[in-house]
């Protein structure tokens, strides 16, 4: 077991006052929130946060904590036991006051309470008899080709279930799940039955999985739109030509106009995403985007001069000259 | 790792409605809680059909519970949280939008 040093999860010096406490934890609280939070390892990050606040903002318990730490038995680095002849006031009456889904760590338990998260759970299963089973909510990611095409995907989960004893066991399971085509970002996928088991003869929670969008090399989404950026020459973008465009449904030849320029947008109809009764397509719109070789051949150079004579009266900074 | 379970999911999946009462087992509050959330903005019903039934889809139930652990972990009031959850959206669209613009840049 690692022995936790809440002050330093906390951000706080061992002399700090219970105004300071407080502020640390609430600053923290919003940093790491799993809701708002864009930081990795938010949720634990929070529960630890939580820990150590439940614990520093109780003077019996803050007491306890700082003779363990002060005792010093714990080793940097190393692993932590209790001494053996510890005796929490503490012990036993965890059940009471906290709530069943604030989850401490070992350690917590090791200080502050006999009983495991196991124990507790099942006392709570014994209370209230007839509870419906949580639902699990998943993310997945889905490249757009197979949110297109739609996929199978396998999913790895892990429940809580109560066992034959009540006491509640993590069970790993996992679901392949056949995603339909034509899935969009946020949307839901609902299984029914497929969460947490109820408890006492209630029904079992379900599996909620959102659609996410992996970001992809090319395409962009907005709606049901795709977006390209579509590099061409500048003697495509001059004299018009027809090139190559990728689009989810297969590559289609497109069509740019004469004298088109850098960001012009052309709108390949009905080859964006489709809704899910498949009634309304969005469209591709390709942004053009005139490209130049990094280098260019003397005779090409040659031929830029003569361009320049011609084309003299073009001046593309006369917006600055007033 | 137990054996693996196959799911198929058909388009019955994809339509999904909550009523009021499947919304407050599922957040594990009572209906006045649900109604004042409704009425801070939080979610809006997706039909308020003739007889006054509510439904709520996933999306809506999910950010209820949501808010539920906003209040709950950072002690926020209704209007708190609803202010809160304003924001965020908006920070989440101008992420999006800042993603699609940069994908156009050369």
């Amino acid at each position: 077991m690692e022995f936790k040093d809440y002050y330093k999860i906390l951000a706080i010096d061992e002399k700090a006052n219970a105004s300071v406490i407080k502020a640390s934890y609430r600053k923290l609280a919003r940093k790491y929130h799993p809701d708002v939070s864009k930081e990795e390892n938010a949720e634990a990050q929070f529960k630890e946060v939580g820990e150590a606040y439940a614990v520093l903002k109780d003077p019996e318990k803050r007491a306890e904590y700082d003779l363990l730490r002060a005792q010093g038995t714990y080793r940097s680095g190393g692993s932590y036991q209790p001494p053996p002849d510890w005796q929490s006031s503490h012990a036993g009456n965890r059940t009471h006051s906290q709530r069943t889904d604030e989850d401490f760590s070992d350690f917590f338990d090791s200080i502050f309470g006999a009983h495991g998260s196991g124990f507790r759970q099942a006392e709570d299963f014994q209370r209230s008899t007839n509870r419906r089973g949580r639902d699990l909510h998943y993310k997945i990611a889905l490249f757009l080709e197979e949110a297109f095409v739609g996929c199978q995907r396998q999913i790895a989960l892990r429940v809580s279930e109560p066992d034959q004893n009540g006491s509640i066991k993590q069970r790993d399971k996992t679901l392949n799940v056949k995603i339909p085509a034509g899935v969009t970002e946020g949307q839901h996928i609902r299984l029914t039955g497929q969460g947490e088991l109820g408890i006492g003869g209630g029904k079992a929670g379900d599996l909620l999985l959102e659609i996410e969008f992996a970001p992809h090399p090319y395409f962009t989404v907005d709606g049901m739109n795709i977006l390209l950026t579509l590099p061409v020459t500048c003697w495509e973008a001059a004299l018009g030509s027809t090139v190559e465009v990728p689009t989810l449904r297969g590559k289609v030849k497109l069509k740019i106009p004469q004298a088109a320029n850098s960001g012009n947008k052309l709108r390949i109809k009905g080859k964006g995403l489709i809704s899910k009764g498949g009634e309304i397509s969005g469209d591709q719109i390709v942004t053009l985007q005139v490209s130049l070789p990094k280098e260019h051949s003397s005779e090409a150079k040659a031929l830029y001069r003569q361009l320049a004579e011609c084309e003299s009266h073009f001046n593309p900074r006369q917006a600055f000259e007033r | 790792m137990s054996k693996s379970e196959i799911v198929i999911i058909d388009s019955q999946h994809e339509h999904i409605l909550f009523t009021l009462e499947e919304v407050c087992e599922r957040c594990n509050v009572h209906t006045e809680m649900i109604i004042e959330m409704v009425e801070y903005g939080i979610v809006d019903p997706v039909e308020k059909s003739s007889l006054d039934i509510w439904y709520f889809n996933s999306q809506a139930l999910m950010r209820l519970q949501r808010a539920q652990r906003l209040m709950d972990g950072l002690k926020l009031n209704l209007s708190g949280v609803a202010f809160s959850l304003e924001l965020l959206d908006e920070i989440d669209g101008l992420q999006k939008h800042i993603v699609v613009l940069r994908n156009q840049l050369p």
